[in-house]
């Protein structure tokens, strides 16, 4: 492949005040590339999602996006530029309703009318509720108005963290055969999640991190072996 | 609402009935009066929402608590005077000019200079800079426009209006009511259909994640600041022709602000709007239908801090927070003074000023007086803001209750027990002044104590049991230590002052290496752990609190006994907020921060009679304004700044030394080259930079050593 | 012997339901591992046990006692202690101050003289670090603080909160060797890690909790090949 990673984290070593969370972190997702991040809780893939969006700022090592170096720049600025992270926990706004929510979304320079159309297209469940707070939607609700963003700003770069956390088995199939979908558009898009069946069947390649550190990264079919050691310390 | 929240609001509904019932005036109530005090309150509460929206929409967006609302207020009022009636510009001019350009852009320069700069600061560093741009700004006004001239302002349309039957309306008042209920729908508008309004509110929601949709947070934060500042120009402009052009006047309307925006809890606007109006009808209803005698006339002006209070004591109990990441000063810990060095310092002082006191003429010993006295008050702060972390405005109150202890019980003798039984008195009023908010945010105390500062100054010493008013001559004889009297402006006076002040520097710096220091300073750092670790917030709180009044009100006796008189206004609100400033902006956790603080007191006293230049006629209020507005960019404090920089010289202080050192060498980084920014991080630069750091084996720097050099990368 | 009891606690923050129906055991002189994917509630837990948080049902009782009318203080008086994941030393105090407000407040209820700042010191090896500003520290070093500073107040019943993050290896198997000793002079340990060997090494039971609520308890052998918790971790599905 000639053309440069659309992100490419290398020597990451980042934390929350004084307690570093990771320790020279190293990870690529490739033009048009899925890939998956798993790991058991606490192992920093979360943090590392938070560095690749500009939330956190490094205090070792390189973020480059489409081979431009993006070190210490913030995640509004990023956010414009196309990186589109839907946090962990259902990233909508609850006292906000669900077209306030989408007209967030606009600061990625997509217009109203165009994000409103593509998100009732993806999700018609949601025209229906318009006007209503999204405080008040069903957990799936939210999570597909969260996903809203991703799918209807045309992003250069997807971030996806626990997608599937709380949510019934079926809507999660629901949520990621839409992930699927953007993949096939092109889009590269990194998931995070714990979950990992759910998401081995749509991702590229794989990466499981541990300790702050990535300590395989490789064919999902590979990867997926070794999960069950990796989580419960079986030798 | 919970049930002690319950049992405060009936008992304040009861206690409103009693007091309305014992004070009735008799007057007669007629369909005319009543709606002329409807419309006169509707009039007021417009006034105060107006006012106390802006400071909600900008704490609720950037989490900043603005005290100077007010004094922005003042001074947009002033300015819009200077145009329409000294420079005679129309009004619509005058208002586009001052509401529509001046004040948003203010807005806009403060948010970038100062504002942004305090987000997730603590708590004590935004109040004080806030309460230095309050007083900088209630300087530069006084100076700008001197108080020689006549003032007056026209209330729109003059004193023309209109009648419906027997209520006559005011153009003034109809506007002003339009002008509110226009605020209201607009601000509405703004924050729904707007789409810089929907990222306003949704930074409320979840500030991280409006970054993520890409709303640039700098915008947000300077549009909330343009709309406080610009809501308090109209406020300002519009209550000007109904109180008098006068900058304390004005500026204290933030008091007004302060209970109506409790009322929402600092968050809601419709609430907000709800209790400014209850506020303004309660005092029109106050002023014409109750007559209350003696000490009580300053009700009607009271009502705001007594429903302060009210509302505080109503809240239900805040959750013990874990501290939250970044909130916390990145300045070092300095190292604890040993009681002796204080020591050898304070007989060090007290030489100093015995030898050079004898040269020196009346006035000199008389600014010496002042600034001991204002040194020991200031004492007061250092347990309570600088160890235990909480916030108080009101130290010159719990003086003034010291002050008339001390005149009741050994005025007219002098004698010395009479200081300790001052002390003694003001300690459980600080208690009690604490017990209400200590279960609160410190927020709400830092409230609690403006508005038991502006109680107390409007409501307890104006009473003629405490403060008789016929009384004329001295209150205070001098002091009497064992038949040496010594008071007033005196030369003896000043070396005992400064004795005393020693003895209290050495004893605080013994507290604070007492397992008393320790837990306040343990407290402050975190509550969480704290409690976890058995310790009652509570108690520590009220504990902290009568520890300082109890220094403030043995301050505040030594300060009756120089005055020799006092008046009620000599504790006001605004005269103690600048002892609370230039302690913090000496150092606030360090006892002789408020040496600093005493001398600084006098400086600007001697160099406003130096220099005869009209700025400088209110550098008393302007310079303590001014350098805590510089807290911004050196939060420790000078006398911190200093020791650090002159520690390393002193003979004994190898640790000072080895700081120095260090910092020197984490200044030379940059050296290295590649921090990781502009090109790889390698593992050969790592071991590079611990070598250099003198990092040993595989441990990770941190404390700050390997910062992002990029200015972007500070969030 | 049964220190604590935690029966049906549930959580709500808004809408969302953060324990449900929680219900679990630790007894006195053994190590209870309490495990389970991130947002699963145990931080929220140790909360509610501590009394900084108020649980919207159920009851915590401690050596026979329901501490619900208990505040965060008397709570520990009467011999809670934790510590925290995000770390929450003093941060302005030494670190031998640090343990000395511990050890004076626990002067406030008990006159047996319990280990002193100084032994502890020594016990966890922070000596080389007794007189340095513990906000200064590194990560690893200001946990074993809290550690310390915890136990200072002579708790019968310690709450750890992810101990060992920001540990090194070294220090990771100091730590396991420091709570077998703790626990062998009779303290009950109730220890959430994510470190997945640390817990199943040390614990001698484990709960595991999953959106709220305890889906297993066991012995770690058992535990780690327990279909439930395997589903918990990895999601349906695995271990095809």
């Amino acid at each position: 492949m000639t053309a440069d990673p659309v992100l490419e984290l290398s020597g990451i070593r980042a934390g929350y005040g004084p307690i570093e969370v990771l320790h020279g972190c190293d990870l690529t997702v490739g033009p048009s590339q899925v890939v998956a991040l798993l790991g058991p809780n606490g192992a920093g893939k979360t943090t590392t999602l938070a560095v690749a969006s500009g939330q956190i700022a490094p205090t070792a090592g390189t973020i480059a996006l489409c081979g431009r170096n993006v070190t210490g720049v913030r995640s509004d600025a990023l956010a414009r530029a196309g990186v589109c992270l839907v946090p962990e926990g259902r990233g909508v706004f609850p006292n906000l309703t669900v077209t306030e929510n989408l007209r967030m979304a606009t600061f990625s320079g997509t217009s109203l009318s165009e994000i409103e159309e593509r998100a009732y297209t993806q999700f018609p469940a949601l025209r229906d509720r318009r006007s209503q707070t999204a405080g008040t939607l069903s957990g799936g609700e939210q999570q597909m108005l969260a996903m809203s963003r991703a799918l209807a700003t045309d992003p250069a770069l997807v971030m996806l963290d626990e997608l599937s956390m709380g949510l019934a088995p079926l809507i999660v199939e629901e949520l990621y055969g839409r992930v699927a979908q953007l993949a096939a558009d092109g889009v590269s898009i990194l998931i995070v999640e714990q979950f990992a069946p759910a998401v081995l069947g749509v991702a590229d390649s794989a990466a499981i991190m541990v300790h702050g550190r990535i300590v395989e990264q490789g064919d999902p079919g590979d990867i997926a072996d070794h999960l069950t050691a990796a989580y419960l310390a079986i030798d | 609402m919970t049930r002690s929240s319950r049992i405060v609001i009936v008992f304040a509904v009861a206690a409103t009935i009693a007091v309305v019932a014992t004070n009735w005036a008799g007057n007669e109530i007629t369909v005319a009066g009543l709606s002329g005090m409807l419309i006169a309150g509707l009039a007021l509460g417009s006034i105060y929402a107006v006012s106390a929206t802006g400071m909600v929409v900008v704490y609720s967006t950037t989490g900043v608590f603005n005290f100077a609302q007010g004094a922005i207020g003042m001074y947009w009022a002033f300015l819009y005077w200077e145009l329409r009636v000294n420079r005679n510009w129309p009004a619509p001019l005058a208002l586009l000019v001052v509401v529509g350009l001046l004040a948003p852009a203010f807005g806009v320069v403060i948010d970038r200079l100062l504002m942004r700069r305090l987000q997730n600061r603590p708590l004590a560093l935004q109040l004080m800079v806030t309460v230095g741009l309050m007083l900088a700004l209630m300087g530069i006004a006084a100076a700008q426009w001197r108080s020689d001239r006549g003032r007056g302002i026209q209330p729109f349309f003059g004193t023309g209006g209109f009648d419906i039957g027997p209520i006559v309306i005011t153009y003034h008042r109809l506007i002003t009511v339009l002008v509110a209920a226009l605020i209201a729908v607009s601000l509405r508008v703004l924050l729904h259909r707007a789409r810089i309004g929907v990222a306003m509110r949704a930074v409320v929601d979840d500030r991280s994640l409006a970054a993520l949709n890409g709303a640039r947070p700098g915008t947000v934060s300077a549009v909330a600041w343009a709309l406080g500042s610009s809501l308090a120009a109209v406020a300002g402009i519009l209550i000007a022709p109904e109180s008098r052009l006068v900058v304390e006047v004005l500026t204290l309307v933030v008091v007004d602000a302060f209970a109506a925006a409790a009322v929402g809890r600092l968050r809601s606007l419709p609430f907000t709007f709800a209790g400014a109006i209850l506020l303004g009808v309660g005092q029109q209803f106050i002023s014409r239908y109750l007559r209350f005698e003696d000490g009580f006339v300053n009700m009607a002006q009271a009502l705001p801090t007594i429903l302060l209070f009210v509302v505080v004591l109503a809240m239900p109990q805040a959750r013990i927070e874990a501290r939250r990441i970044g909130t916390r000063t990145a300045h070092h810990p300095t190292r604890l003074t040993h009681p002796f060095e204080a020591l050898v310092g304070m007989t060090a002082l007290f030489i100093v000023v015995a030898a050079w006191s004898g040269s020196w003429s009346n006035v000199g010993v008389n600014r010496g007086v002042t600034a001991m006295v204002t040194a020991i008050i200031m004492l007061s702060i250092v347990p309570l803001t600088g160890w235990a972390g909480q916030v108080s405005f009101a130290p010159l109150a719990f003086a003034g209750v010291g002050a008339v202890t001390f005149m009741h019980v050994a005025g007219d003798t002098g004698a010395w027990w009479g200081l300790l039984v001052a002390a003694a008195v003001t300690a459980p009023v600080g208690a009690l002044m604490a017990l209400p908010a200590v279960r609160l945010q410190s927020l709400y105390l830092a409230l609690a104590s403006v508005a038991f500062a502006r109680g107390f100054e409007l409501l307890f010493f104006t009473q003629p049991a405490i403060i008789d008013p016929t009384i004329s001559g001295r209150q205070f004889v001098d002091l009497d230590l064992f038949g040496w009297q010594v008071g007033g402006n005196s030369r003896s006076y000043l070396l005992v002052l400064t004795g005393l002040f020693g003895a209290l520097v050495v004893g605080l710096v013994g507290l604070r290496r007492s397992r008393f220091g320790r837990r306040w300073v343990a407290m402050a750092d975190s509550e969480a752990a704290a409690a976890t670790l058995g310790i009652s917030l509570v108690e520590t709180k009220v504990a902290v609190f009568a520890v300082s009044a109890a220094i403030a009100g043995f301050g505040g006796a030594l300060l009756g006994i120089q005055a020799g008189t006092v008046t009620p206004r000599d504790f006001g609100l605004l005269i103690g907020l600048p002892i609370v400033l230039l302690l913090v902006v000496g150092g606030v956790s360090l006892p002789a921060a408020a040496l600093f603080g005493g001398v600084n007191t006098i400086l600007f006293i001697i160099v406003k009679d130096t220099w005869d230049l009209s700025i400088l006629q209110t550098l008393e209020v302007l310079g303590p304004g001014f350098m805590a507005i510089a807290l911004v960019a050196r939060p420790s404090g000078a006398v911190a700044e200093i020791g650090r920089a002159f520690a390393p010289l002193l003979p004994w202080r190898a640790d000072a030394r080895h700081a120095f050192a260090a910092d020197r060498r984490a200044r030379r980084l940059p050296e290295i080259g590649r921090l990781g920014l502009s090109e790889p991080f390698t593992p050969d630069a790592v071991v590079e930079l611990d070598r250099r750091l003198g990092v040993i084996g595989d441990v990770t720097p941190v404390g700050g050593y390997v910062t992002p050099i990029s200015g972007g990368a500070t969030r | 012997m049964t220190l604590l009891s935690v029966a049906e606690i549930t959580v709500d923050f808004g809408g969302l339901r953060a324990l449900n129906r929680a219900s679990l055991a630790a007894d006195e002189g053994r190590i209870t591992g309490l495990i389970g994917p991130n947002g699963a509630g145990k931080t929220t837990l140790f909360d509610v046990i501590t009394g900084l948080r108020s649980a919207t049902t159920g009851t915590v009782v401690f050596d026979g006692l329901d501490l619900s009318t208990l505040g965060v203080h008397q709570r520990a008086r009467r011999g809670i202690a934790r510590t925290f994941q995000r770390l929450e030393v003093f941060a302005h105090l030494t670190v031998r101050d640090n343990m000395q407000v511990a050890s004076d407040s626990r002067r406030r209820w008990s006159d047996d003289p319990s280990a002193s700042p100084d032994e502890l010191i020594e016990r966890i090896g922070l000596t080389e670090v007794a007189d340095v500003v513990a906000g200064t520290l590194p990560t690893g070093t200001a946990r074993l603080v809290e550690l310390a500073r915890a136990l200072a107040t002579g708790p019968r019943l310690l709450l750890l909160d992810e101990p060992v993050s920001g540990l090194d290896q070294d220090e990771t198997g100091a730590m396991a060797g420091l709570l077998r000793d703790l626990v062998a002079e009779g303290l009950g340990v109730l220890l959430v890690e994510h470190d997945m060997s640390f817990v199943m090494d040390c614990s001698d039971v484990i709960h595991v909790l999953d959106f709220g609520a305890v889906i297993a308890s066991g012995e770690p052998a058992a535990l780690q090949t327990d279909p439930a918790v395997q589903t918990a971790y990895l999601g349906s599905g695995a271990g095809r």
